[in-house]
């Protein structure tokens, strides 16, 4: 690991065009700065590694019969809602599945 | 004639998904003849797949807010545009399941952007119970 001593104020650069500010420095709280381009998200660690294993945890429980069961949950909660659905959750465009694609544009 | 299948155009994560580096372009499949439950799977690896379901089914209250950022890098100029999803990760049970409620996937459907957006600050569960 690449160690900088930096004060309140200074930035460090990564590749370009990321830029880490320290803001502050208050006793064991340090307070940084993020500037990075738009693709880059930018999260606290423990948040981001939350969320890695959450979705290999869903990516390894997407079974054919978990499937199978969601539906017929799905199928169950619409038929009960259906006619508070309609103001509801926007469904996505969808295209009936045609062999081999064409290319989008 | 239609199936109960359908597919739509490939989903580019431009920022990928965590837990699965490296990928960013994702097929995102209609799995029921309700249009309520989503396969988003990356072609080239079959482990890679998640159950995704409109939030409004199981929680009708839920209105994920957008930050500045995300909205930018979707290139959302309507919040029709927006489409949300949750990550369905099931358990014992499909009744079992929970959804994640923290980190919606957001699709632009105009362009067919989309990102794992983290509601940080907002308190939501990463694991909210379907189960009424």
């Amino acid at each position: 690991m690449l160690v900088l001593s930096r004060h309140a104020g200074e930035s460090v650069v990564i590749a370009n065009d990321i830029v880490v500010t320290i803001l502050e420095v208050r006793g064991d709280v340090v307070r940084v700065g993020i500037e990075a381009p738009r693709h880059i998200q930018v999260h606290r660690e423990e948040v981001h590694r939350e969320l890695q294993a959450a979705n290999q945890a869903a990516a390894a429980s997407a079974s054919p019969e978990a499937i199978s069961g969601l539906a017929a949950i799905l199928a169950g909660a619409e038929a009960g809602a259906e006619a508070e659905a309609a103001g509801g959750a926007a469904v996505l465009p969808v295209e009936p599945e045609a062999g081999p694609s064409g290319d989008a544009h | 004639m239609p199936t109960t299948t359908t597919v739509l155009p490939t989903l580019h994560f431009p920022s990928g998904i965590p837990g699965f580096p490296g990928r960013h372009e994702f097929m995102l499949e209609g799995l029921d003849p309700l249009g309520a439950l989503f396969d988003l799977h990356c072609q080239d690896d079959p482990s890679i797949r998640l159950l995704l379901v409109p939030p409004g089914v199981f929680f009708p209250e839920y209105l994920p807010e957008l930050d500045q950022a995300s909205i930018d890098l979707l290139g959302l100029v309507d919040g029709d545009e927006a489409q949300i999803l949750v990550v369905l990760t099931t358990g014992a049970t499909a009744a079992a399941a929970t959804a994640n409620l923290l980190a919606p996937i957001v699709v632009n459907i105009r362009t067919g952007d989309a990102a794992q957006v983290i509601l940080s600050g907002s308190g939501l569960p990463i694991r909210a119970p379907i189960a009424c």
